[in-house]
């Protein structure tokens, strides 16, 4: 095999087959997934007049989103729940039920990530945890959840001194908190942070679809 | 014999032949790629350097969260990332541009022509490099694996790729000579390959996404390709070249090497879909990517072997050539990290080793103990012919290979042992995430120190290479065209 | 996996067949043209008369 247009095919063809196989023909069956009711009718139509799912991230939350790419959270969170009986994403609590490739269809950016450093981020909106929390936890994790390895982001946050009325804002701080400010000071959250925490509440996976009931 | 230079093409045979002029061939397209060659290996080994240190803060803030943590420019996940670029990009395009090519070009029997063109691709693949790295640090990171670099400097780099491959792909369409080998299937198809996957990705996840997950899939065809179809056969190329060159002794069977490529071509461009396994996909696509990688036995066990029966009952030679030193770390490597990932691919080991550190470790196994490795070997053999010097110092090269060869072994270790571990814990919901992290701790102090290991050997590289591309007066300039002249034969021992 | 989802893979499965015959096709074609005629020649092309068979040709340098 010495020769330049029969090499080129076999090395053209090699990888067409793979790019056809894997790449279009996922398109192709993804790609035509759409929005859905969380259950269909008997004609497996959506029923008329229900909510569709997935919903689309908008406003503060999308704003959060960019946050969340420019931070690089990816590399230690993933979106994405496996099924029951798979690993124990289940068990964790991590969502109610397994997500499905119709969960991902309304984003920009699809942040399904590789890497588990700290728990699976799909259903985190919908856990026991509030903003407050989030900040507390984004400012420094020691606070919330000692020895963990998560770096503090703390440059999300401003110290100002207390004037007058202290923000309603201000970080919650645990009494005696060595991670708090000095008295007279207040902890505030800048807009990037507002903006990751509204993103990270909005991370739910507490809707049913037809091919992805939550079973309880 | 007659010394009248004549056109080459009318030789049958020209690498056995007499004429001086046809002799000092090897020079001259050694001459003909030189200037861009080292170009090359010294963005190439700028790149390795700064790839080290990013690696090293990224390494000490895995188990130190708060070192480097006032900015967001040096936060974990920008670190990470721009140590991946600057190593894949940086490190691994410009040594492949500068050994893939030189060995194409030795291997075409021809000149490189207008090789200065290649430098000005050089330059701009450098210049995007480094706003795109400079971008991820700045907040413009992607946060899609292997492809952070932000638009704005991604097309810069696909013009200057595109210029370097056309390079290598014209070079070996104006070779000299009837036979074709191995090595240069191998770089052929890489230098094709590798631009397909770089273009579809960035269209299908950047420029235009596609609809939901069929994005990931796109990232982890790209990225798993980027080692399979770019590393992988840029590597195996050197190694086809170096290891019966530096022998003196032909490939064990040419048959192997002619099913090991055909089989890598067909089955590795199938296999980064393992990396979703358990994922929000369809699971046929799942399925097809674990039959793939399992598939690749086949092609590893052939190279693994050929590479073997070659160098059987030359192992004292191995150990005396520093190239083959670094080449044969790399090939063995080869073998183990693919058996590995393999192995990593069927969905029982998958559920343990996911979305763990284990991944990480099997990525530093394959590139650093198996491309770097023998990328490493390449320049040691490159460097000698291009610039006609010898190496300054001996002992530089071997606090090299045992800096690089012990730091990866221990770093290997650590991560392999403390993903496997973090696997089984995170399948057991008793334990809480957070004591997966604790225990994780000790093992990733380790991968820190063999850090050190690593950033030691890389600055004895640097070293050993300046000094001897700028002489400092101390090395001699070696006679004749190479190093090869049997009279100036020495050190052997 | 149900049938509707083997018929939307259709268009794959046709071109697997089509992909695997050209290349039985290819292959069939590089044997009539000598293609793989003195298949193991090649393995001794990257030898020169300045590095040629049967000599060892790297080695640490002499010095420190």
């Amino acid at each position: 095999m010495k020769n330049l247009p029969l090499l080129f095919c076999g090395i053209f063809f090699a990888l067409a087959f793979s790019f056809t196989g894997l790449i279009l023909s996922s398109n192709i069956q993804i790609g035509s997934l759409n929005q859905t009711t969380q259950s269909l009718d008997e004609n497996g139509n959506n029923i008329a007049g229900e909510t569709l799912y997935p919903l689309k991230t908008a406003g503060l939350a999308k704003q959060g989103k960019q946050v969340y790419i420019e931070m690089g959270c990816i590399y230690c969170h993933t979106q994405q729940v496996r099924r029951q009986g798979f690993g124990a994403d289940y068990e964790r609590n991590w969502g109610p039920r397994q997500s499905v490739a119709r969960d991902y269809i309304m984003q920009d950016r699809v942040l399904l990530g590789t890497m588990r450093r700290g728990p699976d981020l799909m259903h985190v909106g919908g856990r026991p945890l509030n903003a407050d929390w989030h900040h507390l936890h984004l400012y420094n994790p020691q606070i919330t959840s000692k020895g963990s390895n998560m770096p503090p982001f703390a440059f999300l946050y401003e110290t100002h001194k207390i004037e007058g009325e202290p923000s309603p804002d201000a970080l919650k701080f645990p009494p005696n908190s060595e991670y708090g400010p000095e008295e007279g000071y207040e902890i505030v959250p800048t807009r990037d942070a507002e903006a990751l925490v509204e993103y990270l509440l909005s991370l739910k996976l507490d809707y049913s679809l037809p091919e992805a009931q939550i079973v309880e | 014999m007659d010394t009248a230079p004549q056109s080459n093409s009318q030789i049958a045979n020209p690498y056995s032949s007499k004429d001086a002029a046809v002799r000092a061939e090897l020079s001259e397209i050694d001459a003909s790629i030189r200037s861009s060659a080292l170009f090359f290996t010294v963005s190439a080994i700028f790149w390795l350097l700064a790839g080290t240190v990013f690696a090293l803060i990224t390494a000490y803030k895995a188990h130190e969260p708060a070192f480097m943590a006032d900015g967001a420019w040096s936060t974990f996940g920008r670190m990470r990332s721009a140590h991946l670029n600057a190593m894949a990009l940086g490190w691994g395009n410009n040594i492949i541009f500068a050994i893939g090519l030189w060995i194409m070009a030795r291997l075409c029997r021809a000149p490189i022509r207008h090789g200065g063109m290649l430098t000005i691709a050089g330059i701009f693949w450098n210049v995007g490099l480094t706003i795109g790295i400079g971008g991820i640090i700045a907040g413009d990171i992607t946060s899609v694996e292997w492809l952070e670099i932000p638009h704005y400097a991604t097309p810069l780099l696909a013009i200057s790729y595109a210029l370097i491959g056309v390079w290598g792909i014209v070079a070996f369409k104006f070779r000299k000579g009837e036979h074709v080998y191995v090595s240069q299937w191998y770089i052929l198809a890489a230098l094709f390959w590798f631009p397909w996957l770089y273009v579809i990705a960035q269209v299908m996840i950047i420029w235009f996404p596609a609809r939901g997950v069929v994005q990931s899939v796109t990232n982890w065809w790209f990225a798993h390709n980027v080692l399979g179809l770019w590393l992988t056969p840029m590597a195996l190329a050197t190694a086809y070249y170096l290891i019966p060159k530096v022998l003196g002794r032909p490939i064990y069977s040419y048959y192997l090497s002619v099913l090991g490529f055909w089989a890598l071509a067909i089955f590795y461009n199938w296999a980064g879909v393992h990396h979703l396994i358990g994922g929000p996909i369809p699971v046929w696509l799942i399925s097809a990517g674990i039959v793939a990688s399992v598939m690749m036995v086949i092609p590893v066990i052939v190279v693994g072997l050929n590479h073997h029966m070659s160098v059987v009952g030359l192992h004292k030679e191995v150990w005396r050539s520093p190239t083959l030193r670094f080449t044969v770390f790399g090939a063995i490597s080869y073998t183990l990290v693919s058996l590995i990932g393999s192995s990593m691919a069927v969905r029982s080991v998958n559920e343990i080793t996911h979305f763990t550190d284990f991944t990480v470790g099997h990525a530093h196994h394959g590139v650093y103990a198996f491309f770097s490795m023998i990328m490493f070997g390449g320049v040691y053999y490159m460097m000698p012919r291009l610039l006609k010097r010898e190496w300054p110092s001996a002992t530089l090269i071997k606090l090299h290979f045992w800096g690089s060869a012990v730091g990866i072994s221990v770093m290997l270790f650590a991560l392999h042992v403390t993903g496997w571990i973090q696997g089984l814990e995170m399948n057991n919901p008793d334990i809480s995430m957070l004591e997966v992290v604790q225990n994780s701790m000790p093992w990733l102090k380790a991968r820190t120190v063999s850090g050190v290991l690593l950033s030691f050997a890389h600055v004895a590289f640097a070293v050993n290479f300046f000094w001897m591309l700028f002489a400092a007066g101390a090395v001699r300039a070696k006679q004749g065209p190479t190093l090869l002249d049997s009279s100036s034969k020495e050190g052997a021992a | 996996m149900d049938v509707d989802s083997y018929i939307d893979l259709m268009p794959i499965i046709l071109l697997g067949v089509v992909f695997f015959i050209s290349a039985i096709a290819m292959l069939y074609w590089s044997s009539k043209r000598g293609q793989l005629r003195n298949f193991d020649d090649q393995a001794s092309t990257i030898f020169t008369e300045e590095e040629p068979e049967g000599e060892i040709s790297d080695s640490f340098p002499s010095k420190y």
